[in-house]
């Protein structure tokens, strides 16, 4: 059996047996069978000493239950590691920042405690999936819809305190946003409310966010502060339609003035869904499984990269292939979202040269029909075809075993991109990188844009190894440029943590006053987002 | 297009599902799960020929089949989470790496298990996932 560092296989076992009297016996794991279900599927250490691994797992039922586990490890100084449904593949899945860590698995709280059709919210436990919430929703008939990211088989919760995002609106896709209220177990099993659940016999915990005094919600994600045991959501009424625009501009050089409406549409909600941006002219983004566009259009977009767009413009005119696309969503009346959509239209008419191509008006909810074609996020609808994409074809003859997520945020300009593209494009070149020949940037969060790059992860370790040797040179270069990673997974926290140094890691030295005084026997999984405790800070590998 | 060498292939798959469940599932080698199947769903994807001669073989050998085309979760939220729930019951299939991927860790929050998984030509995987020893 491993035991958590620092910690002797006497104390170790005592714990262990106070955990089994808490819980039940049959909810401790510590065989090797059980405890290595909680790897990470997408580990970029796989099968190496580094690989992140548990010592045991923990799987309560009740608040009481964790409560009394926080105590025990306490004194027994036992790392609990709390993973919702673990299911954050991509960006460390269920393995622990620090090996040794015992699991705290809360997949078995997966109660949805409330859902209010009225006023369109939820308060549910940690260990309910989109899944369980959708289908909560849908056996009642109510008229409210979630956002799912995708996949959609994780967790609410876990997926919010970890910052993920969905498909919908703006104000519903940024799933911490859209949080509202918050139950927390602290290091010492000492039971909190945030916001209006603070108050006893409170009526509007999930219908007013930040309560009274300090709104200290956000110490709870991306980080080890707490135990989150339920939290509240907000809901998005069910729309009466969905309408689609795409924007077509001719030259590569009007990315700037695109984005520029963009965002004015953006900011002021007249389009409220998440826009997707493509090049038809650069074959960009390519669908899952395409083949890479012709050696002739890679080398034209070269030359746009290094500023000369000129050939890639001529090439695009030939084919009438336009330079850029933007397709806009608007949720809402049928006769509202027309009207918005016939407003963005003469806004982005202003440049020269662009053309539209009106979508589909959908009325909701979705036929049969529409819901197999349509991609179901958009529409709330948690599923995982995301994992039937990568399977092996022509194009794609070998599929990577997993794969780590490089997501840096940059500002929402075309003259961004343009800067990106040129930087990340000598990156990956010079180390090996699989980055497109020319990376488009996503809409999913609010006034920023999100570069995605999913680098692989295979069995081979010395594969593995120069990928992530390429990763941290990448993080490096974008920190010079002043691009920040939005989430990481744990390979790469304290890394990504040390690249928001302003004013000598004041940010960082912040939190881990915070760590000293919230969880000063720093049980709670130590080294998430960087943030160690003390007795470990600089000893950890 | 299901070739010949598909349809060999996929019975001999086939043949092999009903010993590997039995063994997997029962502490005594043939035996039967309650209601009389050793197995509850055989799943075959429709995109590859072998699969779908493997669920062609494994209709005409009496057992239930479910296909999908690459994405399983229909099959998953309609069929599978509301049978588990009552009792977690075996399941086998012959699918590329994807969709067991998926149902191997769907099938773990049930106490079940992947018991063969035997690569098979092109990038197929035949797969049994059953009971395992955890409630």
């Amino acid at each position: 059996m491993r035991t958590p560092p620092g910690v002797s296989e006497a104390d170790f076992a005592a714990a262990l047996g106070q955990f089994e009297a808490a819980i039940g016996k049959s909810w401790v794991f510590t065989s090797d069978e059980d405890v290595d279900l909680y790897k990470d599927a997408y580990s970029p250490f796989w099968g190496e000493a580094e690989e992140r691994r548990a010592s045991a797992a923990l799987a309560p039922d009740t608040v009481e239950q964790v409560q009394a586990i926080a105590r025990i490890a306490n004194r027994y100084r036992i790392p609990l590691y709390t993973i919702s449904t673990g299911r954050n593949l991509g960006y460390g899945g269920s393995a622990p920042a620090a090996t040794g860590s015992v699991v705290l698995d809360l997949k078995r709280m997966n109660r949805v405690l409330e859902v209010n059709e009225n006023n369109a919210y939820a308060l549910v436990e940690p260990g309910v999936s989109y899944f369980d919430l959708y289908r909560h929703i849908q056996e009642r008939g109510l008229k409210v819809w979630i956002d799912v990211p995708d996949p959609g088989w994780g967790s609410p919760i876990g997926n919010a305190l970890d910052r993920g995002g969905g498909y919908t609106t703006h104000q519903f896709r940024n799933h911490f946003d859209s949080h509202c209220g918050m139950e927390v177990v602290l290091a010492n099993g000492e039971l909190l409310r945030t916001g209006m659940g603070a108050m006893p016999g409170s009526q509007a915990w999930q219908q007013y966010k930040t309560g009274y005094g300090p709104w200290i919600d956000g110490i709870f994600s991306q980080s080890n502060f707490g135990i989150v045991t339920k939290m509240g959501f907000w809901l998005m009424p069910q729309p009466d339609a969905y309408l689609t625009g795409t924007v077509l501009v001719p030259r590569h050089a009007d990315l700037v003035p695109l984005v520029e409406v963009l965002n004015y549409l953006e900011n002021s909600h007249v389009c409220n869904g998440m826009s997707d941006l493509s090049s038809p002219a650069m074959e960009q983004p390519a669908p899952p499984g395409a083949p890479p566009p012709a050696p002739e259009v890679v080398a034209l977009i070269n030359k746009a990269i290094a500023g000369n767009a000129g050939d890639l413009d001529a090439y695009g005119a030939s084919k009438g292939l336009a330079a850029w696309s933007v397709t806009i969503k608007f949720y809402g009346p049928a006769k509202a979202i027309a009207a918005q959509w016939e407003y963005a239209k003469e806004r982005f008419a202003a440049i020269p040269g662009t053309k539209f191509i009106d979508g589909e008006l959908i009325r909701l909810p979705l036929t049969a029909e529409q819901r197999e074609r349509l991609h179901k996020v958009e529409f709330g609808i948690p599923n995982l075809s995301i994992f039937s994409m990568g399977a092996r074809n022509a194009n794609n003859p070998t599929p990577t075993d997993g794969h780590q997520w490089f997501s840096p945020i940059i500002p929402r300009s075309g003259a961004a991109v343009f800067e990106a593209n040129k930087v990340f494009a000598a990156a990956g070149r010079d180390f090996g990188l699989p980055v497109p020949p020319y990376s488009i940037p996503f809409c999913f969060w609010e006034r920023s844009f999100l570069f995605l790059f999913g680098f692989p992860v295979t069995h081979d370790a010395a594969k593995n190894q120069a990928t992530r040797t390429a990763f941290r040179k990448l993080v490096e270069i974008a920190a010079e440029h002043g691009w920040g990673e939005y989430r990481t997974a744990p390979a790469y926290q304290d890394l990504i943590m040390g690249t928001y140094s302003f004013n000598n890691h004041a940010l960082l030295r912040f939190h881990e006053t915070l760590k000293d005084a919230v969880d000063p026997n720093g049980i709670l999984s130590p080294g998430r987002y960087g943030i160690w405790p003390k007795h470990l800070r600089g000893k950890h590998p | 297009m299901v070739t010949r060498r598909d349809v060999v292939l996929g019975a001999m798959a086939v043949s092999a599902l009903p010993a590997i469940a039995g063994a997997w599932v029962s502490p005594k080698p043939g035996s039967t799960l309650e209601g009389g199947s050793a197995l509850y769903k055989v799943i075959y994807d429709e995109r590859f020929p072998l699969s779908v001669a493997f669920g062609h073989e494994a209709l005409r050998a009496g057992l239930a089949v479910h296909a999908i085309r690459g994405d399983m979760t229909d099959l998953w939220y309609d069929d599978l989470y509301p049978q588990w729930r009552r009792q977690p019951l075996a399941i086998a299939g012959l699918t590329a790496h994807g969709p067991l991927f998926c149902l191997e860790r769907l099938s773990w929050d049930f106490g079940m298990r992947v018991a063969t998984r035997d690569a098979r030509p092109g990038e197929l995987i035949s797969w049994v996932i059953a009971p395992g020893t955890r409630a």
